[in-house]
């Protein structure tokens, strides 16, 4: 989880900021125009970060929102005089943020290498079109005869004929941009994306539409690239189609990469670097004749060098800033609540022509543990899934109290109390426990456009569910460095911050130690205080001594309903269990 | 009528020669999860190994088999000294690891071969035309070449699926453990899967340079349409890559003529339409 | 021997620190800056390397001085790499406050790099870079070039096949703004002989596949194929070309970068390409014999096109210098003098047009056993257009 930078980052954020906005004073004119290019960079690494380091969405195409955004002040420019900076403000925003919309539409569906494939062709048709028409100066690119200026009332506020002002204006955008991504990662919004990045499609279970949170954050950082293009494009007033090509979206990600994916400041870090690097590679006067001649050994030598020594970048040698302490817990007593009735009638399933789930009627009463269990194949992870709405049914009806809810999908099943967790453990992993909880409780509401946390509520929901679950001492680790059975734990815990008051869980106990066991299954009893809980477990011995109610199914049926005792002495039951095993002896 | 025949026989011939390149990409990138931008680099080795082998011995395929096992040997070594590292870190390292290759590898070209464009002839025996058209004529050595591509393509299908090196590459493609467990090294096989794609890229770069001129950058253009035909084709299957390979071919050699002002978007979108109908390319797993 | 003549000046220039203008002489002391923007990596690497190596040959035969001062350079690679062009040409005019710019290969390079130095008003050289804009509409009074303009070479390449008897073509180019400007060039002089294009075929920028373009030129049976290719491409095509025996019905013309630098590459594929070009290896003239004299015993190799350009940039300077004695703050003479060169050059009579393109022959030459060979003079002292030029001189 993206945090505020520690005091350390902080002070050398703050000291580069105080000296890049006194820097005109001693920097000569190339200077000027060096750093200025280095700011349009930055701003284009940071809006990469967005995608890269907090959603974990790698652009290969991410220069033609840049590019775009620069052949804006061309579009905007009259022939021979300048352009009014708000227009091309809002043309270079516009533009790239609406191609990213369109292009983004498209290439969000796909995940992974596709998606690096699918933005890498959409940036090279885009470059195909600037290079081979005549639209803005085709191949030999365009130039700006007269660079945009801000006049108010006949007062000219800002010229970017003086080079300075250009200076200053993209250092305001870009300490702008770097305190607005700063600020979006933290906002449920960006905790959202976050979650994106480590695990989609636990996202979506927890009723998140992940497509609109990834369109949407494509959509602001294309914006953001714009307005890196838009400084670019001032600096010299000249725009060459290869600013959107490939070789600059390459470069942009090794600024990421060299600076540190997912910490914002990292970035801009690597674009300084890499910049500098290069200058001073390429300068006889530094380095010498040789190496001057032949800069593209030692800088690949380099980059080589921070791939293998330093993974993290360099942002990743800097120290972060570690979890805040949640607020102690209110020892409020628990309200007994009830839960709704989850009832299912002649429900089924068939994948072609195989029948996976078979005419299943079943109640599960309020405030009580109910366990389906059957041997493998007996069609109970596709019972679940049909419960969850994670699968549609091919029959029958599902019902919460007297509501049909057959047709709802998973997301909004999830939003009226229904929870489950998965078979395989499925926290995320960078985040912390609370932090866990807080993406889980943010999913009640999990609308994409939410920036301002409602933390009071949010803290009341995340303390309620570890106080449940027994893990607020827990709630500052890292969830990747808990223990199995804790992570167990904190599933179920997110579950309950969710909101889900009928909870179904996929085999609670695979993978977990005997102590850990009896943890578990004492806390579900605790929970049916104010829950329902449905299990699929395989542990025999639990189940019969902790649920309420078992079901069996076998083939896709329900054969046997009832109490453990009942269930123990029945003859189908019985049969069906002992005749598989016949089965799996058999030679 | 003629000329869209004699185009999409141009279209079958250009991607077989796409095809060799890619192949390699397909290999390394499915069976060993690394994105290689430095692919093209290899193929520009194989170019000017062509070169300088050709002069030495006077015919190109003696230069080939020459070139071969340096390829395969440099290709091991770039494994060792530098790949190997990356096999469990993200892409994005990949990336930028490949990358700075690709910046010493242009320069190491420019001092070792300088920057003027150089000529590989073609074997004398290969080197008249046939006719084709009543005024178009191929020349012999592009036939040749359209053969051995074949050749090649169905040998490493071959290998791929019935030999027990293919089985083991098949493996590892879905689950490096479980080769281990059978008690295999997989980083012998992770080098010998990495020095392979690079003597496939090589080999191309070598057989197609008496058809090609040998320049810095060659290898550049063959970069990114490997990648497409690699997505197109699914990654890590040779199948796909060939028919990934042939369409690509045969879109751009008709696009080139029948719709003249989007032959440079020709190939993304052929790839984009496939995307939308199959997610995971025509004979991958869906993402 | 450059070494000591460095040291030597610096003692004049030391010395001359007690003379009455004190200030003037340091300047006069100090060598002239002279930034190279060029080429050095990637596609173009040999143009810029063989532009760079004639420019420092004129200085060394000049003895070091050029208006009396001497001459320093400073190389700068551009990677023909337009992101990169603003900030490289920023380095050079503004970092090391070069006197003189001169670049460079790469025409979006050039545009970019043109820019700039219109702006900051530094006496600027482009020795390749054809992109026509820059001596027309983008034209500046310190802006010059010495090479030619893409529209120019390709007029006087129509001007010849209309000669040559050539009434049917179809043109073949990359569809980029520099093949654009060559078709246009090449249809004004074209359809003004009554020549006939029977297809423009525009393959995708820098794609070195052929065979399709190839197959439907066959289909189309012109008279002639105009085609502007360079570098590794042009020596594709061509190859390609005559592997589809194409060259055996009809003729491959084009501009002389066509041809130029690939002569060996080619081999016999490339016999009977005609090319129109300012300039052929064989031009009988003194200044042309010893220059190439003297480039082959340098630098132990074959002077080119490029080469000539570089060394004719150096002349223009030469004469601008020479003009105002070396000092190079007197921008408006040292310009106004450049505008009005006039020499004999390796390649022929030069000038500059009012808009600060060269006037000059253009020659038809054809390629046979890997060498260029001089069939005469195509057009005469051809001046481009200088249309939209506010500038003129």
């Amino acid at each position: 989880m993206i945090r505020n930078p520690t005091p350390t980052v902080w002070a050398i954020i703050v000291v580069l900021a105080i000296a890049a906005a006194l820097a005109p004073m001693w920097l000569g004119p190339y200077g000027v125009k060096f750093a200025t290019r280095i700011i349009s960079l930055g701003i284009l690494v940071l809006s990469l970060d967005l995608l890269i380091g907090v959603t974990g969405l790698v652009s290969f195409g991410h220069a033609a929102f840049y590019g775009l955004g620069a052949y804006a002040v061309w579009f905007v420019s009259p022939k021979d005089d300048s352009a009014d900076l708000l227009k091309a403000l809002a043309l270079a925003i516009g533009l790239a943020g609406g191609a990213a919309a369109i292009i983004g539409a498209f290439a969000v569906r796909t995940r992974g290498f596709y998606f690096i494939m699918v933005t890498l062709a959409a940036s090279q048709m885009l470059y195909a079109l600037f290079h081979d028409t005549r639209i803005a100066g085709g191949s030999d690119g365009a130039s700006i005869a007269v660079k945009p200026d801000l006049v108010i009332a006949g007062v000219t506020l800002i010229d970017f004929y003086n080079r300075n002002s250009i200076y200053w204006f993209g250092l305001a955008a870009l300490a702008l941009c770097y305190l607005l991504t700063l600020w979006l990662a933290q906002t449920p919004f960006g905790r959202a994306l976050q979650g994106v990045r480590q695990n989609e499609t636990r996202m979506s279970a927890l009723g998140f539409e992940t497509y609109w949170f990834k369109l949407t954050v494509f959509v602001i950082a294309g914006a953001m690239a714009g307005l890196g293009g838009l400084v670019f494009a001032c600096i010299d007033g000249f725009v060459p189609p290869e600013a959107l090509g490939w070789k600059q979206s390459g470069l942009a990600i090794m600024m990421v990469v060299l600076g540190g994916t997912g910490t914002l400041h990292g970035p801009i870090f690597g674009a300084i670097i890499y910049a500098m690097l290069e200058e001073a590679l390429k300068s006889s006067g530094i380095v010498g004749a040789t190496i001057a001649d032949h800069w593209a050994i030692p800088m690949g030598l380099v980059l080589i060098a921070v791939v293998l020594g330093a993974p993290k970048g360099v942002a990743g040698l800097l120290p972060r800033r570690a979890a805040q302490k949640l607020t102690p817990s209110t020892d409020e007593p628990r309200i007994v609540a009830t839960t709704q009735r989850l009832s299912v009638e002649n429900v089924g399933r068939r994948f072609g022509g195989l029948v996976a789930v078979d005419g299943v009627t079943l109640s599960f009463e309020p405030n009580k543990v109910h366990a389906v269990i059957g041997p493998n194949g007996a069609g109970k992870t596709t019972f679940t899934n049909l419960l969850s709405g994670a699968l549609p049914v091919s029959a029958g009806r599902i019902a919460l109290d007297d509501e049909d809810i057959t047709a709802l999908s998973a997301a909004a099943k999830a939003r009226r109390g229904i929870g489950r967790s998965f078979q395989r453990t499925n926290v995320f992993g960078d985040f912390t426990v609370g932090e866990n909880c807080a993406v889980a409780a943010q999913a009640r509401r999990p609308g994409v456009l939410r920036f301002g946390a409602d933390r009071l509520r949010e803290a009341e929901a995340v303390g309620f569910a570890l106080d449940a679950t027994g893990l607020r001492e827990r709630a500052q680790i890292r969830a990747g460095d808990l223990s199995h059975g804790e992570q167990r734990q904190l599933e179920i815990a997110m579950l309950i911050a969710s909101g889900a008051k009928i909870l179904i869980l996929d085999e609670p106990l695979a993978g977990t130690g005997p102590e850990e066991t009896r943890r578990v299954m004492d806390l579900l009893r605790a929970l049916t205080l104010d829950h329902t809980i449905i299990i699929i477990e395989h542990d025999m011995d639990a189940v019969f001594s902790a649920a309420d109610t078992i079901s069996v199914l076998v083939g896709g049926r329900l054969i046997a309903r009832g109490a453990p005792d009942d269930i123990r002495r029945d003859a189908a039951v019985r049969e069906a269990y002992l005749g598989n095993f016949g089965m799996e002896r058999a030679p | 009528m003629e000329l869209a025949l004699i185009q999409i026989f141009n279209g079958v011939q250009y991607g077989l020669l796409i095809f060799l390149a890619a192949s390699g990409l397909t290999l390394v990138f499915g069976i060993l999860g690394v994105i290689n931008l430095a692919h093209g680099s290899f193929y520009m080795l194989g170019a000017y190994l062509a070169l300088t082998l050709t002069s030495l011995t006077g015919d190109i395929f003696l230069a080939t088999l020459l070139g071969a096992p340096i390829a395969v040997a440099f290709g091991a070594a770039i494994e060792f000294l530098f790949v190997r590292h990356l096999y469990k870190r993200d892409h994005l390292q990949q990336v930028l690891l490949t990358f700075a290759l690709i910046l010493i590898f242009n320069e190491t070209q420019r001092i070792l071969w300088g920057s003027y464009p150089h000529s590989v002839p073609a074997p004398s025996y290969l080197s008249g035309s046939i006719s084709l058209t009543g005024a178009l004529s191929y020349p012999v050595y592009r036939l040749a070449l359209t053969g051995i591509c074949l050749a090649l393509a169905m040998a490493m299908m071959f290998v791929i699926t019935r030999t027990k090196i293919g089985a083991l590459i098949r493996a590892g493609e879905s689950n490096r453990e479980m080769v281990e467990l059978l008690g295999f090294d997989s980083r012998w096989l992770y080098r010998l899967v990495f020095a392979s794609g690079t003597a496939l890229a090589a080999a191309a770069g070598m057989l197609a340079a008496p058809v090609e001129s040998v320049y810095p950058g060659v290898g550049e253009r063959v970069l990114i349409i490997s990648f497409v035909v690699v997505v197109i084709g699914g990654i890590g299957s040779i199948r796909g890559a060939f028919l990934g390979a042939l369409a690509i071919g045969i879109a751009d050699a008709l696009g080139k003529v029948f719709l003249p002002g989007f032959a440079s978007m020709m190939i993304y979108a052929l790839m984009a339409a496939v995307l939308a109908i199959r997610p995971g390319g025509l004979f991958g797993r869906a993402a | 021997m450059l070494v000591d003549r460095r040291h030597l000046l610096a003692g004049t220039g030391a010395a001359a620190l007690t003379a009455p203008f004190g200030r003037f002489a340091i300047a006069q002391g100090a060598p002239i800056k002279v930034g190279l923007l060029l080429p050095y990596s990637g596609t173009y690497a040999a143009l810029g390397e063989a532009i760079t190596r004639a420019a420092e040959l004129y200085v060394k035969q000049a003895g070091g001085t050029l208006g009396g001062r001497a001459i320093s350079f400073t190389r700068l690679d551009d990677e023909s790499e337009p992101t990169k062009a603003t900030d490289l040409t920023n380095k050079l005019v503004y970092g090391e406050k070069v006197d003189v710019l001169i670049g460079t290969v790469h025409s979006g390079v050039a545009m970019a790099m043109a820019k700039i130095a219109a702006e900051a008003g530094v006496p600027t050289l482009i020795p390749n870079a054809g992109a026509d804009v820059i001596t027309r509409a983008g034209c500046a009074p310190n802006v010059f070039r010495t090479s030619f303009g893409n529209g120019q070479v390709s007029y006087a390449t129509g001007k010849a096949m209309i000669a040559a008897g050539i009434k049917e073509a179809v043109t073949l180019t990359w569809q980029y703004a520099a093949g654009e400007e060559d078709v246009a060039g090449f249809k004004e002089a074209f359809l003004e002989g009554g020549g006939k294009v029977l297809k423009e075929i525009y393959l995708p920028f820098p794609d070195v596949e052929f065979q399709s373009a190839l197959a439907e030129i066959a289909s189309l049976k012109p008279q002639a194929v105009f085609s502007f290719f360079a570098g590794g491409g042009a020596a594709k095509f061509i190859k390609d070309f005559a592997g589809a025996k194409l060259n055996e019905k009809i003729a491959l013309w084009g501009p002389g970068f066509l041809t130029d630098g690939v002569e060996k590459a080619v081999g016999a594929a490339g016999n009977g390409v005609k090319t129109v070009l300012h300039y052929a290896d064989d031009l009988d003239n003194p200044q042309n014999k010893a220059f190439r004299a003297a480039f082959e015993a340098a630098y132990k190799t074959s002077a080119d096109v490029y080469a000539v350009q570089g060394w004719d940039t150096m002349a223009v300077l030469d004469i601008g210098l020479k003009a105002v004695k070396g000092d190079v703050s007197k921008r408006a003479d040292l310009n106004a003098a450049m505008a009005k060169a006039a020499f004999d050059s390796p390649r022929g009579p030069f000038k500059l047009s009012a808009s600060r393109n060269p006037v000059q022959n253009f020659y038809l030459r054809e390629l046979k056993d890997g060498a260029n060979r001089l069939v005469g003079v195509a057009v005469k002292d051809l001046a481009d257009s200088t249309k939209g030029c506010r500038a003129l001189t």
